[in-house]
């Protein structure tokens, strides 16, 4: 009795598991960048799994309702079935790890972004900051941080003075672009991650970091926070709006200069 | 699958290990080794992190103070005193060998002494251990070191209070300490 | 009175007052008791812990976030070191390995006692941290600076010192214990107790602790640089920290130099526990069967496979952590590569109870949960190591639900499965049977509940580490149903365990007297007296072994298994040519 029951359940953890697959109340959020290729690769890994998963629960289950009663059999290796299954294992993790490493391949050699912003982290805000005219992010020095200049720009290079900074956001991306975003922390590390673009990446105090993404989506998104950085890392959100080029554009004229904002 | 033959399979056949029915590996010390395998992982840590460090860009160099060739020249009397300390003993004549290894307990607190006037040196320079990467190593380095050492020296005093049993251990384990000491000053003798 | 033996080995004699017995004891046996005992106590800590974490999940504003991170750290440390890492090696080690290698005590008998000692101070220093100004660390068990040291994190100042201290005197500890396992393991096998002879139990201990003494020193570098940087101020991991308008004296420090030597030490922690996990089931699997062992050799060296990669795949921690990209691809490809000696392991346990004679004792029912979770943490293990699909799913619930599948499930039922095994040696009592059948049920069905459909939050993107999910727009009404049905369940499964609790201490006095075999296992433990005397096998020599430890339905045998150190005269049958 208690042996159907447990093959039971094994199989039903097997249903159950297929089901929340299949019937997806908890999913990917709508993709929104060019990175659909992990939403593949994590597709391939589900059916390649819960193919395992499915074999070994049923193999378990087949395995103590019909093996009751013995004798056992005495087996104590098979070298043959043995090498089959381990050249078949390899093959499963070939089959993952190929497509896997073939599209980090383009996320670790980005091109030719068109944009860079920078993405400020601190407890517990997001900052941005957006070259200016010059397409130049201008010098910044941690002796020159402070609550007014969050990313320690220097007033005195120009390539700085016409930085547009914008503290607590939004983020604002235009459509179709590859943008490189470079991460930045001033006190702890932080990660900023929006579950539609999929990727991810530290903020690092004394170090900058970079990820890059086209965003393939008009709309409004929230930022995260990935990386526990304190009390308020749960509320360390932000908002990011993808617009049109042209409402980029316009809005990034529109905004006052680093200059303006320093006072200089 | 696997299927059940007429003549069973044989199980694996014995291997490895031990001569006489003894079953264990003829291999004396095989304990002070596991301890020594522990420690290489400790300073082999300790190295990877130091060169790291010596890479970014805000590494100053420290001075040497040439306290610590005295130092490691009192090391390597201390190991050669232990050692045959150890020859002796391990000779039956524990009388001849209390002396030697007496000797090198002597020469390695003689070390550790001199570690600590120069570490007095670099802190009178204003070598703190904050503000200064290359110090802060420098200080983390040679207490741990330190440390190990102390750590020998209270080993061999109990084998001298158990009439040398583990004096030959002991006498490795110096030997140990001063290879680490000789790699760890070449290394900061080059950064 | 010495007792024979084969080596050069001393035990001294017994032990004739209650605190030589019981407290301030030598003897493995009682070791293995008090560290069982300690963890256990520090584990149900732990457990209390992850009921307070639950509950603010489910119920947002229960705890503050201060509050909620010091659990979280806590729950998390407690369980990988102080539970799990010592109960497998410090527990069952001590337990297991003389007894099943036909060995009177452990190499280093005053050192193993100290082991344990050292250990409690470590758990006492960890405990004292709830009494401290400013209360435990909130850092996170992987403890990460700048964060850890500063303000902005609870217990920046009092109780990150604390932790660090008690982590140092574990690994003292663990250090002294490892000692004696690798070297009774390598120099105090009875006579005919060949290194292919051992159970997988011990090779798994074995493989384990060799691991510890690799590993654990950098998490010591680490502690000790950490330490400098919090009282001394040096600069070891601080860079220039500018945090609430002010400067900190900090500078030119790498945050990532503590993630590498943090995850050089914490990958491979991962396996020091999985591994005698896994050596405890193949005793359980075949034992409960009545079947060999499906293909000890290459059991063996899977584990010795995955231990030696274990040790180069630890950067798949740090996939988003900023460090060099390119590193990616490789630590991607080890990672993936590791799985396939745990694979080999997994088919070779379905292959031993295939045609095998399934007894649904109490402890194979959780070495079959052991296999059911196990299985499904390591295939999620496939999605996190292959580098790019890490980066939507590093630091969500999809992390959460692979972990504990593999460490807060597999590993736990495995010590469960391993204690309803062992404990009528260790006793002379049997557990009962039904409130283990129900500690069964609750525990597998209950923690499938729990971590399933935590995945699918995973994929959904909602991020680990915080308290409330309040104020994420992209999370559904249902996901904090969700919450509220995991944390409902998650109470009755810790419930559940106090039915164990209560087994282990009434069986010790009231349960059914055991048989010294209870199991007919062919392992020496089961060949002792129950429970073994001081130095195990009494004035007699120790067993002689004479072949393997899996020796269940020998074909053209009466008996259904042979003991390792029956006689190959007396075992007759006419079986005996070919078996070694």
């Amino acid at each position: 009795m208690q042996r159907a029951l447990l093959a039971a359940t094994l199989v039903l953890m097997v249903v159950g598991a297929f089901a929340l697959a299949l019937l997806r109340p908890w999913w990917f959020t709508p993709l929104a960048s060019n990175w659909g290729s992990i939403d593949g690769i994590i597709l391939l890994s589900l059916v390649l799994t819960g193919l395992a998963y499915a074999g070994v629960n049923l193999f378990l289950a087949y395995s103590l309702a019909r093996y009751a009663k013995g004798p056992a059999q005495y087996i104590p290796d098979d070298p043959l079935l043995e090498r089959r299954l381990f050249w078949f294992t390899a093959l499963g993790i070939a089959v993952l790890l190929a497509p896997g490493l073939y599209f980090y391949a383009h996320l670790v050699r980005p091109p030719q972004p068109k944009l860079t912003v920078e993405v400020l982290g601190q407890q517990w805000l997001w900052s941005y900051r957006y070259p200016g005219p010059d397409g130049k992010l201008g010098a910044t020095d941690t002796a020159r941080v402070s609550p007014a200049n969050p990313f320690g720009l220097d007033p005195k290079d120009p390539a700085a003075r016409d930085d547009v900074v914008v503290v607590g956001g939004p983020l604002r991306l235009p459509l179709g672009m590859p943008v490189q975003l470079l991460l930045r922390a001033n006190d702890v590390i932080h990660a900023f991650y929006v579950p539609e673009f999929r990727i991810k990446m530290d903020a690092v105090p004394g170090m900058v970091t970079r990820i890059w993404l086209t965003p393939t989506r008009l709309g409004a998104f929230q930022a995260v926070c990935a990386e526990y950085c304190g009390l308020g890392h749960a509320r360390m959100l932000g908002q990011v709006l993808v617009v049109s080029p042209q409402e980029f554009q316009a809005w990034l004229e529109a905004q006052p200069r680093a200059a303006q904002a320093l006072g200089q | 699958m696997p299927r059940v033959g007429e003549k069973p399979p044989a199980p694996p056949q014995g291997l490895g290990g031990g001569g006489g029915g003894k079953e264990g590996f003829p291999l004396p010390h095989t304990g002070l080794l596991v301890l020594l395998a522990a420690l290489t992982s400790l300073f082999a840590a300790l190295v990877s992190a130091y060169v790291v460090r010596m890479g970014l860009p805000d590494w100053r160099s420290l001075p040497k103070p040439p306290l610590l060739w005295l130092n490691t020249l009192l090391l390597l009397l201390a190991s050669l005193a232990l050692e045959r300390g150890a020859r002796l003993w391990e000779g039956g004549a524990l009388r001849e060998a209390r002396p030697w290894a007496r000797a090198g307990g002597a020469l390695g607190l003689g070390f550790l002494a001199g570690q600590l006037l120069a570490w007095r040196l670099l802190l009178g320079a204003g070598y703190a251990p904050a503000g200064n990467p290359a110090g802060a190593f420098f200080y983390l380095v040679t207490g741990l070191h330190g440390l190990h050492l102390l750590g020998g020296g209270v080993a061999l005093a109990w084998a001298l209070a158990r009439d040398g049993r583990g004096l030959r251990a002991c006498a490795w384990y110096w030997h140990y300490l001063l290879g680490v000491w000789l790699l760890l000053f070449a290394l900061l003798l080059g950064s | 009175m010495e007792l024979p033996g084969y080596h050069d080995h001393r035990i001294g004699p017994e032990p004739r007052s209650f605190w030589t017995r019981y407290v301030f004891s030598q003897d493995h046996k009682v070791i293995a008791l008090q560290y069982t005992v300690t963890a256990l106590l520090v584990g149900a800590i732990g457990m209390v812990l992850s009921w307070a974490m639950r509950l603010e999940l489910a119920f947002p504003g229960t705890l503050d976030p201060g509050r909620y991170y010091q659990a979280m750290t806590l729950h998390g440390m407690i369980m990988v070191i102080y539970l799990l890492t010592a109960l497998l090696l410090g527990g069952f080690g001590n337990f297991l390995i003389p007894l099943m290698l036909g060995a009177r005590d452990m190499a280093y008998p005053f050192v193993n006692m100290l082991s344990y000692w050292v250990y409690l101070l470590s758990v006492l220093v960890l405990l004292a941290s709830f009494f401290v100004p400013g209360g435990p660390t909130g850092a996170g068990w992987t403890l990460y600076p700048p964060q850890a040291i500063t303000r902005g994190t609870p217990g920046y100042d009092w109780g990150i010192l604390l932790m660090l201290v008690s982590l140092l005197l574990f690994i003292v500890a663990a250090t002294m214990g490892g000692l004696n396992y690798v070297t009774t393991v390598l120099q105090l096998r009875t006579k005919g107790m060949t290194l292919m002879r051992m159970p997988l139990a011990v090779w798994g201990i074995f493989v384990a602790s060799v691991m510890a003494l690799l590993a654990f020193p950098a998490l010591f570098v680490g502690c000790v640089m950490m330490l400098l940087d919090r009282t001394l101020h040096t600069s070891f991991f601080m860079p220039a920290v500018i945090q609430f308008g002010q400067r900190l004296p900090y500078e030119g420090g790498s945050p990532l130099l503590w993630q590498h030597l943090f995850w050089y030490f914490g990958h491979p922690e991962v396996y020091i526990v999985i591994l005698p996990a896994m050596g405890l089931i193949s005793e359980l699997v075949s034992v409960h069967a009545r079947k060999p062992i499906f293909g000890y050799r290459a059991m063996v060296l899977s584990l010795v496979a995955i231990a030696a990669i274990s040790f180069v795949v630890w950067a798949h921690h740090m996939y988003t952590s900023g460090m060099n990209p390119y590193f990616g691809f490789f630590f991607a490809t080890t990672t993936l590569i590791v799985a396939i000696p745990s694979a080999i392991k997994t088919y070779n346990w379905l292959l031993t109870l295939w045609r095998g004679k399934v007894q649904l004792t109490v402890p194979l029912l959780f070495a079959i949960a052991f296999l059911n979770t196990f299985v499904v943490g390591g295939l999620t293990g496939l999605f996190l190591g292959n580098v790019i699909v890490d980066f939507p799913l590093q630091d969500t619930y999809f992390v959460v639900a692979h972990f504990h599948m593999v460490m807060g499930v597999a590993a736990i039922v495995a010590i469960f499965g391993g204690i309803y095994h062992w404990y009528p040696k260790a006793t002379g009592r049997m557990l009962n049977e039904t409130l283990g059948r129900l500690h069964f049920w609750a525990t597998f069905v209950g923690t499938y509940l729990i971590f399933f459909p935590m995945h699918f939050l995973g994929l959904l993107g909602m991020p680990r580490r915080y308290p409330t999910f309040e104020g994420l727009t992209f999370v559904p009404p249902s996901a904090h149903a969700l919450n509220e049905f995991i944390t409902a369940v998650a109470l009755l499964v810790g419930l559940s365990q106090l039915l164990f609790g209560f087994n282990l201490v009434y069986s010790y006095f009231r349960g059914a007297r055991a048989p010294d075999n209870p199991w007919r296992a062919a392992t020496l433990e089961w060949q002792a007296p129950t429970p073994p005397p001081h130095g195990n096998w009494g004035p007699e020599p120790p067993p002689v072994v004479y072949r393997w430890a899996y020796e269940y339905s020998p074909p053209g045998f009466p008996e259904d298994f042979i003991p390792q150190n029956a006689p190959p005269v007396l075992a007759g049958g006419g079986a005996e040519e070919g078996y070694a």
